[in-house]
């Protein structure tokens, strides 16, 4: 079973410059092809200028792709007509790495988190939408009264879980969540680490997750595709890929990981002498 | 004494100027028996002035740097880590203000308290005796001016080098740095560099003068991790060859573990912990520090099991530097809290010798 098919994908930026409007082109995406099944979470490595963010917008035509298709629970995306693609975008949500510069400041959480609703006409009444926002952010762990909060009054972390209640008030059978922890503190991290797994254990949601982070794609994801200028150079179990890297690329980017672990840690002893705490 | 290692510089009488700089530190340079610090912080306090009143960003923080050794401060945003790094710099700005303290620079004249000089002083300081790379390289490089031109101006100011010796010493360090075809590239703008290549400039114009001091602040933050690999490599072949002390300032562990030899752990703007970095890893006395480590996904190379494994979080949400608790700032979230952590503030007290925690429970926790 598949519930997205990314076939050939490709993307060119033209960019024009300079006097005569030369034109520049950059290959962000070259024919990068694979299936994500229901229920998977598939994390999408790279690092940057590797084409992942560039990928994670053509999935939803955010960005026209060059060539390719990209189908969707038996849906191609490539021909569909704009009303449809709205329909069908319903079903994919995102979630972004910045919570200060994804959220509206001018709007309460639970004006955020209502928006979807309302354009999608999700909820009868306006008693069902209220309840409807009220179990939402009680999946992600906020209190109850921060409906009536602005997102300015939340930390980077609690932010997160307002962007996270908000991709899932449409039900999405997609995820796509790009860098979401990436800018958030190590201890708050985790916290949102958690509810991304707990997400995928209650709803089954199926998730692309975008992240230069290995040590992180390989706490949650089941499979993992490794991006390097623009294509796909690796793709398989995550664990399988981390233990037996095949491409070059792979081998480098793991080799690269700083590592925490004592065997590794150059031994010098401290200078005698004065030390703090003493 | 002089050291032996110099810069492989192309221009002998360049090569000498940069050494003449050096040698101020020589003596200080890589003793391991009767080591003084280069540098020392002691009792700093800083706030700054806010809409909601004076706000404590650092508190009593205290720490020792040495020549040819890598301190690091490790804290989660807001925890006074690079407010600490921009007031030895004296680089806070008007809201902030140093309430108490001394931060005393061994120069060969005798130590002197950079608290206490003169803004004209200090520029004296910055960028030949003690020098700074940001997070983030292309903001901190004057787009306007080429790289050479920037690297030269140091050498120029503090060691009066002459356009020509500058321009020479500025290709010798573009080679030491790693960037090829120095002769070409030091008439580049910065905008003309990849990031990792941009942090190798910066670290081109910190160490112009041989500084005794480098404090970088995040340097490898914005950076891939294949370059982050490079550059840490680099400032650590740079330390081995100048003996200069560092400051390594960066909310990653993992970082921390390739590059220093001691760190020390900041929350909401106290050092909670100190001692080697081995120390801090493998048997972390703070319960901040253990809670810290403990939230991390599993180092890369350790068995997992994804089935089974979840991350331990630190509960709670990061402390409001303007509604301080009382007593311990972590207490909140601590999972071995007692009330007596909540009665007055922690002092920063001996675990063992040269290892410093500040926890009312260092004793019983072990």
């Amino acid at each position: 079973m598949t519930l997205l098919s990314v076939r050939g994908l490709s993307k060119e930026f033209v960019s024009r410059r300079g006097f005569l409007r030369h034109s520049d082109r950059h290959l962000a995406l070259k024919d990068v092809s694979f299936d994500l099944a229901p229920g998977e979470i598939l994390g999408l490595v790279g690092e940057s200028g590797s084409g992942k963010t560039t990928l994670g917008r053509c999935v939803q035509r955010l960005i026209e792709p060059s060539a390719g298709d990209v189908v969707f629970d038996g849906t191609s995306l490539r021909a569909l007509p704009s009303k449809a693609l709205r329909v069908l975008r319903r079903r994919i949500a995102f979630v972004f790495q910045d919570p200060y510069a994804s959220l509206n400041p001018r709007l309460t959480v639970g004006r955020i988190v209502a928006e979807p609703i309302e354009i999608h006409s999700l909820a009868a009444s306006r008693a069902a939408r209220r309840s409807r926002i009220k179990a939402l952010l009680a999946e992600v762990g906020l209190p109850e009264d921060a409906a009536h909060r602005y997102p300015h009054q939340f930390s980077g972390g609690q932010r997160q879980r307002i962007s996270i209640a908000r991709a899932l008030a449409c039900d999405p059978d997609l995820i796509i969540a790009d860098e979401p922890v990436s800018a958030l503190d190590v201890s708050i991290q985790a916290q949102i680490l958690n509810l991304l797994a707990d997400l995928r254990a209650r709803r089954g949601v199926t998730m692309l997750f975008i992240s230069h982070d290995l040590e992180v794609v390989r706490y949650l994801c089941d499979r993992v595709a490794v991006l390097y200028r623009g294509r796909l150079v690796e793709i398989g179990a995550t664990e399988e890929v981390i233990r037996r890297p095949q491409h070059e690329y792979t081998r480098s980017l793991i080799a690269a990981v700083p590592r925490r672990r004592i065997e590794h840690l150059p031994l010098r002893s401290p200078p005698a002498g004065l030390e703090e705490g003493e | 004494m002089r050291s032996t290692r110099s810069w492989p510089a192309g221009d002998e009488m360049t090569a000498a100027a940069i050494m003449e700089a050096g040698a101020r530190r020589v003596e200080l340079n890589r003793s391991e028996t009767a080591a003084a610090p280069v540098l020392s912080v002691s009792n700093l306090s800083v706030a700054f002035e806010t809409e909601r009143g004076r706000v404590a960003a650092v508190r009593d923080v205290s720490f020792n740097l040495y020549a040819g050794r890598t301190l690091a401060l490790v804290g989660e945003s807001g925890s006074g880590k690079s407010v600490t790094s921009l007031s030895i710099m004296r680089l806070l700005g008007s809201a902030g203000v140093i309430a108490a303290g001394s931060i005393t620079l061994a120069t060969p004249t005798g130590p002197q308290d950079l608290l206490r000089l003169r803004e004209r002083e200090m520029r004296g300081i910055r960028g030949r005796s003690i020098s700074m790379i940001f997070q983030e390289p292309m903001t901190s490089l004057n787009p306007v001016l080429t790289v050479g031109h920037q690297i030269a101006e140091p050498l120029r100011s503090h060691l009066r080098l002459s356009r020509r010796q500058a321009r020479k010493a500025a290709m010798a360090l573009l080679d030491r740095v790693g960037i090829p075809g120095s002769a070409r590239r030091v008439d580049s703008y910065a905008h003309e560099f990849s990031g990792g290549m941009r942090q190798r400039v910066m670290i081109a114009i910190a160490l112009a003068c041989r500084p005794l001091v480098m404090i970088a602040d995040e340097p490898t933050t914005a950076l891939d991790v294949t370059v982050q690999a490079q550059i840490l490599e680099l400032i650590r072949e740079l330390q081995r060859e100048t003996g200069m002390a560092v400051l390594f300032v960066t909310h990653n562990v993992g970082v921390v573990a390739a590059i220093a030899d001691r760190t020390a752990v900041m929350y909401a703007g106290e050092l909670m912990e100190v001692a080697t970095t081995a120390q801090i890893l493998s048997s972390p006395a703070h319960p901040y520090t253990r809670t810290l480590l403990a939230s991390l996904p599993p180092d890369i190379d350790s068995p997992f099991d994804r089935e089974r494994q979840r991350l331990v979080p630190i509960s709670g949400q990061p402390v409001d530097l303007a509604a301080l608790p009382p007593g311990c700032s972590f207490s909140p979230r601590c999972p071995w809290s007692l009330r007596a952590c909540d009665a007055s503030l922690i002092p920063l007290a001996q675990v063992v010798p040269g290892r410093a925690a500040r926890c009312v429970r260092i004793g019983d926790l072990r």
